[in-house]
Formats: C-alpha cells, structure tokens, sequence
C-alpha cells in the first residue's frame, strides 16, 4: 500500500510530458476532424432533403386550399402540400436575400416536408405559432437569424410584408439551393393580394409507390385540375431518383469524402501513434530512476497507464469537440448537421481504442525494461 | 567533415522513420484539404492572369478602337467523348454522359490576335481554324488528348444537333471570374460552330482592348475579382489553407523537437571538443530541411494522387507545386527557430 501510494504521487513527475502529450493530441484531433469531415458536412447537407426525408414520392399537382384536406385524405395522409415561390426574405440584420420558399398548407404532415427532423439543428422554439417559418442553416446565417426571430418576407405595393417566425433550423438545402425556408402559407396568402387563386401544385407522399400516386392523380378530379395547368401528365419522381440527381449536382462526391476521411483518421492516428511513443521514451529515464529509489514498479506503471489513458481519451474528445465548434463558426460550412454526431462519435471512439492499444504496448515495453534493468 | 558525420550518425534512424511517417501522413490530410479547396480559386486566377489583354468589355468592338478582337460567348454546348461507330458518326446516347460548358467563338480571320490572347493559357497544341479547343480539366474528365475527337452539341427545338471535330489544343482548365458552378472550356472558330446554331441564337459579345472602352474591365481589376470576387469563398479557402498548414506546423514542430533533442548530447560533446557552432547548426538545419521538404513532396504528390485519381477531379500540376512549396517553406519557418534555440543552448552549455 505504501508503495502503491508513492506511485500516486509521483505521478507529477511525469506532468510536463502528459501535458504536451494533452496539447498535441487535442490540436492534432481538431484539425484532423475539421480537415476530415470539411466535405462530409457539405455532402451531408446537399442531400439530407432526399437522403434522410420520411416521404417516398414527389409529384406534380394542382389543389387550392379549399380542397387540401380532401387530398391529404386520398393520398393516405402521410402527405406534405405546397407551393414553391422564389421570394426575399429580411432578417434581423436588415440583409435581404433571395429565397425558394416552401409555401406548406395548413393541414400537411411536416414529417413528410423536404427538411427531415433528424436534421434539425437547432427548435422548434414552441412559442412561435402560425406565422412560423423553418430555415435552412445556409439562410439562417445569411439572415442572421436565430430560433424565435423575426424574418419578412416583403410584399410590393405593402408597407409591412409577412412577418414570420424562425421556429427552427435545418441542416438542408434543396438540389443544391443554399437559401431555403419551408413557411406556413397561411400568412402569405392572406397578405398577398390575389394570391386567393394560389394552389399548392407539389405533394410529397409518405408510404406509397409512384404508380400508386400516379394511379390517384389519374381520377377525373385531379387530372382536370392538371390538364388545366397543362402539367398532365404529371412529373412524378421517387425519393431515391431525387437523391441521385442531388448526388450528381453536389459539389462533393462519395470518392472524395471517403478518401478525405480516410487520409484524416490515418494522420490522427499517426499523430497520437507518434506522441505516445515519444512520451514511453521521455518517461522511461523517470521510471527506471523511481523503481531505483523503491517505488513499486507494477502499480507505477499501471497508475502512469492509466492517467496518460485518461488524457488521451479525454484529449480526443476535446478536440472532436473543438472541431465541431469549428464548423459551427460558420466558415467551414454554415452548420455541423447533427446526422453526422454519430459517425463523428464512433470514429474518435475507434481512434481512442487505436491510441489505448498504442499506450498498452508502449507501457508494456516499458514494465520490459523496469524488469531486465 | 568528421563532426557533421558524428552529428549524422547519432540520429535515430527508427525515429526518423516514424516521424517522417507522420510528417507525411498529417501533411497529405492537410495537402488535400488545401488542394481540392483551392482549386476553383487557383484556376480562376492563373487563367485570367494569363490571357494577353488590357481591358475587357461585354459588348461589341467600338469601331474606333484599334485592334480591338471581340469573341462570341455562348452560355452553354455539350461536350462528350464519343463512341466509335462503323460510319464514323455519333450516337445521342453519348451525350447522356456530356458536361455542359461555355464556348467563345472567334472570326477565323481574326486567328492571329486569338493566338496572342490565348498563348499564355495553351497547356499542349495550337489553336487552330481546323480544330476546337478544350480546357484541361475537361479534357480529362473524358480522358481526351490533342488529336482526338470530341463530340459537341447544341440544345435546340429540333432536337440535338451535335458535331465531331478534332482538338487542335487545349488550355488551362477554366472557371467564369464571376463565382460559378459552370467549369470547363470550348474555344472554336466561327466556321465550327455555324452549322450547330439553328436555334442556338447568337451569344454574348465580348471585346478585348488595348484601350479602354466605356464600361470596360480592367485586366487587373479581373484578376481581383477572381481572387477575391467571392468573400465566402475566399474565407472558406483562408480558413481550410490555415487549418492544413496549422497541423503541418504541430507535425513539424514534434519532429523538429525530437530531433534537436535526441541530437542535443552529441552537439555539445562536439561542440566541447571545438567543431565550430555554425556546422552543428548547419548539420541539424540540414536533416530537419530534408525531412520536412521530403515529407511535403511525399504529402503533396499522394495527396494529388488521391484527389486525382481516386476522387476524378482535375487538379493543375502548377497547384501542385505550388502547395509542395508553400509546406516546405512552412517547415523551413518551423525549423529555422529550433536550430537557432539549440545554438543558442551550445554556447550556454558552455
């Protein structure tokens, strides 16, 4: 006990080396995950709208609000209704900016709309009510504007426009468009003179086949509907031919994500590799020098094992969390999309294995030579 | 010479191993980073830095002004690699897999000034009234050479109309100076691309001065603003180009460390017996140099490797070398200091 109690305490000999040991791990950790997943964000945000969205078919169609309860009914109710309008939008930092809204009628199913609740940055703020609007992170940032805010969305000929509120914020875009805000349309058609006329002329319909929608869409009532917009037959396109068309338009592809990725985890674990084994040989002159003096040479090498575990495990942690810090800055990419935490979480508990199986053997290598001096 | 090679065998060669290993792997992590993020900017620059012209115009040439050579722009004609056919004619299925690029149409008369204008941007060929000129970047998208055929086509409302030709040239890879996702480059004569205008309409006119015009663009006023034309692009590429030397630094100053200290013992043994303190600085200079310039070409040429061939997007040699310098001036910053600090320790230890 006596032993094993210096052994403690002698563990501040080795401080100035678990400290450099600590600040090149959680530098080279910081950087490695924001050089490594600097394209994986912007992947993952260029297709979260297809790649991770609950609905399964995207067609044209023609409904006014008077009959969106009646259409919601007879595609089975998974169904999200809209109108897509180019428009601007003002936020709390005065910069105006040109949008694709999605104008959603009142009765959709906003778990089949284009933003997925799994990429949700930040929301829903509950009090914001009917007038709300959600945002992509690209446009939230643009607009400076945060959860609860106000944004306009100018009217001509009206002094006040439509005053929305940010109810939430996603990591998403839609086939490559950065500014993009999903918003009740409600507020908007009751402000804008005419657009009484409006119709939602898009669906997107949870649990059902494009031959079963295009089976609906072909009934009198909407294909009169279609006919008169001259959009019959309608452009009806699954979820997945969306996502291969948005992977075909994205700035980044798989191959240069994967291989960024990999390059990233394989210097990490250099590093760390690297760091360890300067720190086994920087401390054995110490160790040899404490058995000398009759510290227990098991119990300190466990303890020293143990400790310099903690602070690389700890210092990995730090700097994946630094790293996403990084990206939430604002430079690297507008958001960290929360979809992405999971790998983000498995890789730096790969790369602490890695390291700890580094460290047995670097200590294992040093109990060896404790043993033979 | 005997210190320095006293000097040399004191260095551990398994630690040098391991940290050029790591020098390596951390700079190709940075390099790619650096390489893909900069590469819209860097194309942008070096071919507009390039083209041969004082002031630009979008508009017809002024008749007064004097040697004025003014270019037809087209927003948009399809290139694809054709397939071989017994008749020597191409499919439309060819063009399922075209890329879509501006094309710039010149009066063959008008050949010599397009040569002038062009010279500093041709990378392999002539241009030449025969012939198109593709972009590099483009060119290789298809895997296509000076010589080769390349199919082109325009949209129009009787269909596709589409032509081979042969590449007479090719020139740097292009991007608009204006941000854009539109890359790559068609340049052909007139004569080439008449018979694909039935309902291509007429494009953009473009003129290039040696005098200015009104509303004319300078050609360093261009060179700005396509350096720094797009401010979060320009943010992105500073921030990525600080992260990638950031952990090229934390790799070369580890490595450096190490070394002057594993060399620290022999130095001033050396030292004591007389060999002048400039060698011993020059002999640890000398290994850290060449470490950290030989990790950086390694880092360098696998990470344009990877981005290359793995990835499949185009990345100038001239980038290339330009990161490779830019790491291993990093690493000559980082190792100047150390040396100096160990100097510095000698004459202490004195």
């Amino acid at each position: 006990m006596r032993s094993d109690g210096r052994a403690g305490s002698v563990l501040s000999l080795f401080l100035p080396e678990l400290i450099r040991l600590a600040a090149s791990v959680l530098l080279g950790a910081s950087l490695a995950v924001s050089l490594g997943f600097l394209y994986a964000v912007q992947r993952e945000i260029d297709l979260a709208a297809y790649s991770d969205a609950e609905y399964q078919v995207r067609s044209e169609i023609a409904v006014s609000p008077a009959d969106e309860t009646d259409a919601i009914r007879d595609f089975g109710g998974q169904v999200f209704l809209d109108a897509m309008w180019r428009s601007r939008f003002v936020g709390p930092s005065n910069a105006e900016i040109g949008v694709t809204v999605v104008m959603a009628s009142d009765h959709s199913v906003e778990s089949s709309s284009y933003f997925p609740s799994s990429a949700r940055v930040v929301g829903p703020d509950p009090a914001v009510g009917s007038n709300w609007v959600d945002l992509s992170a690209d446009l939230a940032r643009s607009l400076g504007a945060h959860v609860g805010d106000r944004v306009t969305m100018p009217v001509p000929d009206s002094v006040n426009g439509v005053e929305y509120r940010v109810r939430s914020v996603y990591a998403a875009r839609l086939f490559g468009v950065q500014n993009v805000a999903i918003a009740a349309s409600a507020p908007a058609f009751a402000a804008i003179p005419g657009s009484e006329e409006e119709q939602f002329l898009e669906i997107l319909v949870g649990g059902k086949s494009p031959a079963e929608v295009a089976q609906i869409l072909s009934e009198p009532s909407y294909k009169k509907l279609l006919e008169r917009g001259k959009t019959y037959p309608p452009v009806i396109t699954s979820r997945d031919e969306s996502l291969r068309v948005a992977e075909a338009g994205s700035a980044t592809s798989l191959a240069l994500v994967g291989a960024l990725a990999i390059v990233a985890i394989a210097g990490g674990v250099a590093l760390v590799a690297r760091e360890v084994d300067v720190f086994r040989r920087h401390a054995d002159p110490t160790l040899m020098l404490l058995v000398r003096l009759g510290v227990n040479p098991g119990a300190l090498i466990l303890r020293l094992a143990l400790t310099t575990g903690g602070v690389l495990a700890v210092s990995i942690a730090s700097g994946c969390v630094i790293g996403v810090q990084l990206f939430r800055l604002g430079v690297l990419a507008p958001c960290f999309p929360p979809t992405l935490l999971p790998t983000l979480a498995l890789t730096a508990l790969v790369v602490s294995v890695v390291a700890e199986v580094f460290l047995a053997f670097a200590m294992r290598r040093s109990a060896r030579k404790l043993v033979e001096r | 010479m005997t210190g320095p090679v006293v000097l040399l065998r004191h260095v551990r060669i398994a630690d040098l191993v391991r940290d050029l290993v790591m020098l390596v792997l951390v700079g190709t992590l940075g390099a790619f980073a650096m390489l893909f993020s900069a590469r819209s900017t860097f194309d942008k620059v070096i071919f507009e830095a390039a083209l041969d012209y004082e002031w630009r115009s979008s508009a017809p040439a002024v008749s007064d002004t004097t040697g004025a050579l003014t270019l037809e722009q087209v927003s948009s004609v399809s290139v694809a690699r054709l397939s071989d056919t017994p008749t020597g004619g191409s499919r439309i299925s060819d063009f399922e897999h075209s890329v879509d690029v501006p094309a710039l149409c010149y009066d063959p008369a008008s050949a010599t000034q397009v040569n002038q204008l062009f010279a500093g941007v041709l990378a392999d060929g002539v241009l030449d009234a025969r012939g198109v000129t593709l972009d590099e970047a483009t060119a290789y998208r298809f895997g296509l050479r000076v010589g080769d055929e390349v199919g082109l086509a325009v949209s129009t409302n009787a269909g596709l109309v589409e032509r081979r030709y042969p590449i007479s040239a090719l020139v740097l890879p292009y991007l608009p100076p204006t941000a854009s996702q539109s890359s790559g480059l068609v340049i052909l004569p007139q004569t080439l691309f008449e018979p694909m205008r039935s309902g291509a309409g007429t494009g953009t006119a473009v003129t290039y001065t040696s005098t200015p015009v009104p509303g004319a663009l300078s050609h360093d006023d261009a060179i700005y603003s396509a350096a720094f034309g797009a401010p979060d692009l320009t943010a992105f590429v500073g921030v990525v180009l600080a992260l990638g030397i950031g952990i090229w630094v934390i790799g070369n100053v580890r490595a450096v460390g190490e070394l002057a200290q594993n060399l620290a013992g022999c130095a001033r043994t050396l030292f004591a017996i007389g060999l002048p303190r400039w060698k011993i600085r020059a002999t640890v200079l000398l290994i850290a140099l060449g470490l950290g310039i030989l990790a950086a070409i390694s880092a360098v040429a696998a990470s344009a490797g990877l981005v290359t061939y793995w990835a499949s997007y185009y990345i100038q040699w001239r980038e290339t070398v330009t990161v490779a310098v830019l790491l291993a001036a990093t690493s000559a910053l980082v190792v100047i200091p150390f040396s100096r600090r160990a100097s510095r320790q000698l004459e202490e230890s004195r």
